[in-house]
């Protein structure tokens, strides 16, 4: 760099640093508005009181002991997790398929594929579940949480097809055709050779379709009949019993996502050597 | 040997008869038929869209050809999928696996053939010697530079042998130096190793340099195919003559004779002495192919058989040699080229320039 060019960055420093103490002040109150919630739940769940008051009066674990004590709660919490993990293994696989399907396929009524693909995401959840109720009625799988796992894998497709697809169109298709060349066969240059490039996406679309489910309400109102997740036990006990138990679940099902992120942040990222 | 210089006494490995594909209208290849010999080193030269490539893709597997038949010594393979071929091939991107390391991604073919994981130590360390890179077995393609990317990529092609080398412009992301350095290494590679190559190119110094035969390839069809040398003496079509080195092209008819040549009058008005093969001589039009390295600046119309005035319209320096564009008294305007830097001179100068009856070929008109 020339002696001219620093200069010329000298003079222009000033105006540059107030445009970046103004970038971290906007970012600064962003963060804040995002972590304000867990500023006030955080401290609500270890209350020692018994009504949801805030500052607590004094700090017990009574609501945490409280949720472990209740079967219902802990029952919700198990089969939440069972329906995400089923759902974000189930999405995963048959997304991927899709969208291998959708970017290297060529195949009369693609197009018509592509957009049948996003309709769980364009239709409001109220009407999908209706619908998803009338037809798991006549298969009797209304009430049982393998009907909530169905639906929310459906649901959870077109997320997982947007993130594989995307990332499927980065990567050189020659690469596959030079491992065929070299003496596989498509299914064995697809796992070797095309997934391993995509690993990245592939863990970010199981996550994206675990939250989905874990999160999930208003399909689960529709088929969970007795069978309840965490969301319609949360959803129940804020109208009907309102405790500061409340408030520890939620600390715990934030607890749980930010424990995926680690995991996904220590295997998920980009392309490592193996050898 | 046949008049095309064919695969000779050398056993044909490769055999294409009358390979047909279209893409909709387009039509890619129209009845190509080639044969080559063991070891031996052919090139498809062409422009793109010339059917060079869909070609290639047809031999290796990934592209399958509407009408007509491949054999591979002499196993018909024209339906066999790209993974029992028995092909390495080098792609224009080298797609090289970026997720493992060199030593894996040389390992690939040998894995997928089941040999032992000794062995296949063995071969890697092998060919890795073999292509300078001893010691990046460990490294990911993306710490390599494009040369070495190239000859990991070379390397992987050939670890296990294959019946038949392909590649496809696999020098054309490489600057000139390394480009040619690598052109050099190949041929090496490929003479040590007696591989059987196919080899695609748009570039017509590269074609002439590396090639044991060239095949010229035009709208989806060989123009010509034969040893370099023959190629750029006696084009056999107006095509191949202007994309196999420069040309001249002039257009005229037989008006004659004279001093034991033809006399060719072009439509310039300019009459030329033309050696022309007997058969030509009879021939209405003609179109006539002069090198501009066959033509000299004279100092007496009496040192060649052909002789014009001529003033130089523009001359251009290009380090080891010099060209020239001259035009004469009919307003004919020709490309000269000397070695050497030649005479600096000024546009506007009037020089004689000429040629020799034997230095001018003629084409079939088209």
């Amino acid at each position: 760099m020339s002696a001219a060019t620093i200069r010329r960055r000298g003079s222009m420093g000033r105006g540059r640093r107030a445009a970046r103490i103004a970038l971290h002040a906007w970012c600064g109150l962003v963060f804040f508005f995002l972590v304000l919630p867990l500023v006030v739940v955080f401290p609500i769940s270890f209350s020692s009181s018994a009504y949801l008051q805030f500052p607590p009066p004094g700090y017990s674990l009574r609501w945490y002991r409280e949720f472990l004590a209740d079967p219902n709660w802990v029952d919700a919490a198990w089969r939440s997790v069972l329906i995400g993990s089923v759902t974000a293994v189930a999405a995963t696989i048959l997304g991927t398929l899709l969208a291998i399907s959708l970017v290297r396929g060529t195949y009369p009524g693609k197009g018509a594929v592509e957009q049948l693909v996003m309709a769980p995401i364009a239709l409001p959840s109220i009407v999908y579940s209706v619908a998803a109720y009338q037809l798991f009625s006549t298969l009797h799988l209304v009430g049982s949480w393998q009907g909530v796992a169905v639906a929310h894998t459906v649901h959870a497709l077109p997320l997982v097809v947007v993130v594989v697809g995307a990332s499927l169109r980065t990567i050189d298709v020659s690469t596959e055709m030079a491992a065929q060349g070299l003496g596989a066969s498509w299914f064995t240059a697809v796992r070797r050779i095309t997934l391993p490039q995509i690993r990245p996406a592939l863990v970010s679309a199981a996550f994206i379709a675990f939250i989905s489910s874990f999160d999930e309400l208003v399909i689960a109102m529709f088929l969970g009949g007795i069978n309840l997740t965490l969301p319609k036990k949360m959803f129940d006990s804020i109208l009907y019993e309102i405790d500061p138990t409340i408030a520890a679940v939620s600390v715990l099902q934030i607890a749980l996502v930010v424990l995926v992120l680690v995991v996904i942040g220590r295997f998920g990222s980009g392309v490592r050597p193996t050898s | 040997m046949s008049p095309d210089g064919g695969s000779g006494s050398r056993a044909p490995i490769l055999a294409v008869s009358h390979a047909r594909k279209t893409y909709g209208p387009v039509v890619a290849l129209e009845g190509v038929s080639l044969t080559v010999g063991e070891g031996e080193f052919v090139t498809l030269l062409g422009p793109s869209g010339s059917g060079k490539t869909t070609l290639l893709k047809a031999i290796a597997g990934f592209e399958e050809i509407d009408d007509g038949r491949i054999e591979l010594a002499g196993q018909d393979i024209t339906d066999m999928p790209p993974a029992r071929r028995g092909i390495g091939m080098v792609f224009q991107n080298y797609a090289l696996f970026p997720h493992l390391t060199v030593a894996r991604n040389i390992a690939f073919p040998l894995e997928m053939r089941g040999v032992a994981r000794a062995e296949i130590d063995r071969r890697v360390e092998e060919i890795l010697r073999l292509v300078e890179l001893e010691g990046y077995g460990a490294r990911l393609p993306r710490q390599l530079s494009g040369g070495q990317q190239q000859r990991v990529a070379l390397a992987r092609a050939t670890v296990f042998n294959p019946r038949l080398l392909l590649l496809d412009e696999p020098f054309s992301a490489l600057d000139r130096k390394l480009r040619e350095s690598m052109q050099v290494e190949l041929r090496h590679l490929q003479q040590r190793l007696g591989l059987t190559t196919v080899f695609v190119t748009h570039d017509q110094e590269e074609a002439l340099l590396l090639s044991d035969r060239i095949a010229v390839m035009n709208h989806g069809r060989i123009e010509q195919l034969g040893h370099p040398a023959a190629i750029y003496d006696h084009p056999a079509s107006r095509f191949v003559a202007g994309f196999v080195g420069e040309a001249n092209m002039l257009r005229g008819h037989v008006a004659g004779s004279r001093g034991g040549h033809a006399e060719v009058a072009l439509d310039s008005g300019d009459r030329l002495a033309v050696d022309l093969p007997p058969a030509a001589r009879g021939a209405g039009d003609l179109q006539l192919v002069l090198r501009p390295e066959r033509i000299r600046w004279l100092d007496d119309a009496a040192q060649a058989d052909n002789a014009f005035p001529a003033v130089l319209v523009e001359h251009l320096y290009l380090g080891q040699n010099s060209k020239y564009r001259v035009r004469l008294a009919s307003g004919l305007e020709l490309t000269l080229r000397t070695q050497g830097e030649g005479e600096p001179l000024a546009a506007g100068t009037e020089r004689l320039v000429g040629w020799d009856a034997r230095d001018i070929r003629g084409v079939p008109c088209s």
